[in-house]
């Protein structure tokens, strides 16, 4: 079999994980190694505790093309993945879990990408199916996201992707402090394809599901990514100023239509109705400018190019350069 | 009755034909020894031609303000061997770089290097998502062959002996202050011996059984590329980390094209008993080229690098102090007296920083040695 003449790079993030590493690594460059010319490995330590940097050094010595690098302190693995993109200078960019993915999926993987998707992901065959509770918020979840950010549910499941370089270049421009890899990948608009694989457990662990984590994945996608939940902050502020304003007419009515008002009870009343009226018109316009701020400030690029292609002829060929008069037309 | 003279220099580079010829106006009978059947054929000739003007080295105050003073007196020396043809960018890489791009522009103006920012047709080869600013300078690069001619020509003139293919391999002490050498076939005897061996400055040392100096070899390789049309007139490097260079490289008509990643492919130490032949190890070595790597990186720095063509590579031992590796600094070696008397080390990474050690070795005499009667220094 002859090796496809392009160059991969294979993207891992680190986080404890000196046990699966040296089979991982080993079963990685082999695969590598017989499908492509040329590759590289690239092992984003985020914040390991458990030695990887000694479980790596003998690992150094016995393979090519292996680069390591740590971040300086543990951040999100999104944030991770986007210092291995920084770094990566492969045709086509591989993003692996060290624990869970199988290399040997990745040249078909590979193979799709260069027949034309910008991102081949890796869709679990059989994903690990959790309780009852999480599967109804799940649900209800996706529901909502699907119509306030442009979300697709089947990006985020698994980090085992292939992406063109073209893909990565784009993916690079985005520089949000709060990644999530399918809002962004949708963002830019990524042609995708998925293929199924199945999931392994070097470690013989299987990845649990945390409702509280993810609880709070699901209120960051929101809250970063949609100016929805402000909005209906705004809206709430201006039905309270109409309410007040309402609460005031009544006021002046009971004044003039009612005999037995206490002194003082309507100044006091109006007081508070026209201070609260005001209070949250001031809230709601403000909302809308956090949102404009909002929109303006976050470090997305205002459109990415796919490509472009231009016409392969320069003149029709039954044009001459000749013409019948001097004036002008 | 051994062969006799009163310097023997060991090696044919750049530093060797200097030094012998420097020497050559105090010692009457000078002899410089070279292992291959050429001068200047290895590191001297495979390297990035680049005559330093101190940008290199924006971290090192000393390196860097040393490269300013010697820039002008190499270009002045040797202005034939020097392309002066095309324009010297340096670039700022965003991420990973040691320095910023204002760093970068103060820490040159503090050395009173000339440096601009690039023009606009030059800067926008630059992806600016990698790049952070371009800057152009003042850099020349050397023609080796020709310099290699100016030194053949400059060392027969002083009257210099040169030994091709003479390998030094052992040295050892021979009465009061003399040295005997051995070589393959025959011996010397000398008063001082200069070694200026570069990856092989151990080999005498290890030959000997005496101790070797910490040394770092690394086997680089640098690719021979054809650019396309808009990088032609340009040198170009980007700095400070792990990022490439694409400079002229005039012997061959071409660029090298050279990575901090990938230019070295495998790396070994010298040291007390701890010795490899570097000549040895680097021909054993499986050459794979890194340049489908190389021209990967390169291009998303500068898109137009993706169309550079291949030709060949350079692979040679690139030889370095082992305390060079944390700090920007590239101290030239001098070891004046090293295990015998009257052996000498000299070991420098750059061509174009010869001066200095030549006004140390002469201060060494100046103080020990009563010059040469018929010198008028």
């Amino acid at each position: 079999m002859t090796r496809a003449d392009v160059l991969v790079s294979a993207v891992a993030v680190l986080r404890d994980h000196a046990a699966v590493l040296p089979a991982f690594v080993a079963e990685l460059s082999a695969v590598l190694d017989a499908h492509f010319t040329n590759y590289e490995i690239l092992l984003i330590d985020n914040g390991s505790t458990d030695g990887t940097g000694d479980v790596l050094r003998p690992l150094l010595a016995r393979h090519r093309c292996l680069r390591y690098l740590r971040l300086t302190r543990p951040t999100d693995d999104e944030t991770a993945v986007l210092a291995g993109f920084d770094a990566a200078i492969g045709d086509y960019v591989a993003t692996l879990h060290p624990d869970h993915d199988p290399p040997a999926e990745l040249p078909a993987m590979i193979e799709s990408c260069r027949a034309g998707n910008d991102l081949v992901l890796g869709v679990d065959r059989q994903p690990p199916r959790p309780g009852f509770a999480y599967r109804a918020l799940r649900s209800a979840f996706h529901a909502l996201a699907g119509k306030l950010v442009r979300f697709d549910p089947v990006t985020g499941t698994s980090v085992f992707r292939v992406l063109s370089r073209q893909a990565v270049n784009a993916l690079v421009k985005v520089r949000l402090r709060k990644r999530h890899f399918a809002l962004v990948a949708a963002d830019v608009g990524l042609t995708t394809a998925a293929h199924p694989f199945e999931r392994i457990s070097r470690s013989g662990r299987q990845s649990s599901h945390s409702l509280f984590r993810s609880l709070r994945l699901g209120l960051s996608v929101l809250v970063h990514n949609s100016l929805v939940p402000l909005r209906i902050a705004s809206v709430l502020g201006l039905l309270g100023s109409a309410l007040s304003l309402l609460y005031s007419f009544y006021v002046v009515g009971v004044y003039l239509f009612k005999q037995d008002v206490m002194p003082g009870w309507t100044t006091l009343s109006l007081a508070v109705s026209g201070l609260f009226g005001l209070a949250f018109l001031m809230l709601a316009l403000m909302g809308e400018y956090i949102g404009r701020v909002l929109e303006e400030s976050s470090a997305r690029p205002l459109y990415h190019l796919r490509d472009e292609v231009s016409s392969a002829v320069m003149l029709a060929e039954t044009r001459r350069n000749v013409l019948d008069r001097s004036d002008a037309a | 009755m051994a062969d006799a003279c009163d310097v023997l220099v060991i090696g044919g580079g750049f530093y060797g034909l200097y030094l012998a010829e420097f020497l050559a106006a105090r010692f009457d009978r000078v002899v410089l020894c070279e292992r291959e059947s050429g001068l200047m054929q290895r590191a001297s000739y495979a390297n990035q031609a680049r005559v330093h003007n101190g940008y290199h080295y924006p971290r090192s105050v000393l390196t860097a303000s040393r490269s300013r003073v010697n820039f002008p007196r190499f270009v002045q020396e040797f202005a034939d061997a020097i392309d002066s043809s095309f324009e010297k960018v340096y670039a700022i890489g965003r991420r990973f770089s040691k320095v910023t791009a204002e760093q970068f522009e103060t820490s040159m103006k503090r050395i009173g290097a000339p440096i601009q920012p690039a023009p606009k047709p030059t800067a926008a080869l630059f992806d600016p998502a990698y790049i952070e600013a371009a800057f152009v300078v003042r850099e020349h690069a050397f023609d080796a062959i020709v310099l290699r001619d100016i030194m053949r020509e400059r060392v027969r003139k002083a009257g210099v002996e040169v030994r091709l293919n003479t390998t030094v391999r052992s040295v050892q002490r021979a009465g009061n202050d003399g040295i005997r050498l051995q070589f393959e076939a025959g011996e010397m005897r000398t008063q001082h011996v200069f070694c200026c061996g570069y990856s092989q400055l151990n080999s005498p040392m290890a030959g000997s059984g005496l101790p070797c100096v910490p040394l770092k070899h690394e086997l680089a390789e640098m690719a021979l590329v054809d650019v396309p049309l808009p990088l032609r007139h340009l040198g170009i490097t980007v700095m400070d980390g792990p990022f490439f260079s694409l400079m002229p490289f005039p012997a061959r008509g071409l660029h090298t094209l050279s990575h901090v990643r990938y230019t070295p492919h495998t790396h070994w130490f010298d040291g007390g008993a701890e010795y490899r032949p570097a000549y040895e190890v680097a021909a054993n070595f499986e050459k794979r080229t890194a340049f489908p790597h190389m021209v990967r990186d390169a291009a998303r720095y500068l898109p137009a690098a993706a169309q550079c063509e291949y030709r060949d590579s350079l692979w040679e031992v690139k030889t370095v102090l082992p305390r060079s590796e944390a700090d920007d600094s590239r101290p030239i070696l001098f070891k004046p007296h090293y295990g015998l008397k009257n052996y000498h080390l000299v070991m420098g990474g750059k061509i174009d920083n010869v001066y200095d050690v030549a006004e140390v070795i002469d201060a060494m005499f100046a103080e020990s040695i009563p010059a040469h009667p018929g010198c008028a220094a």
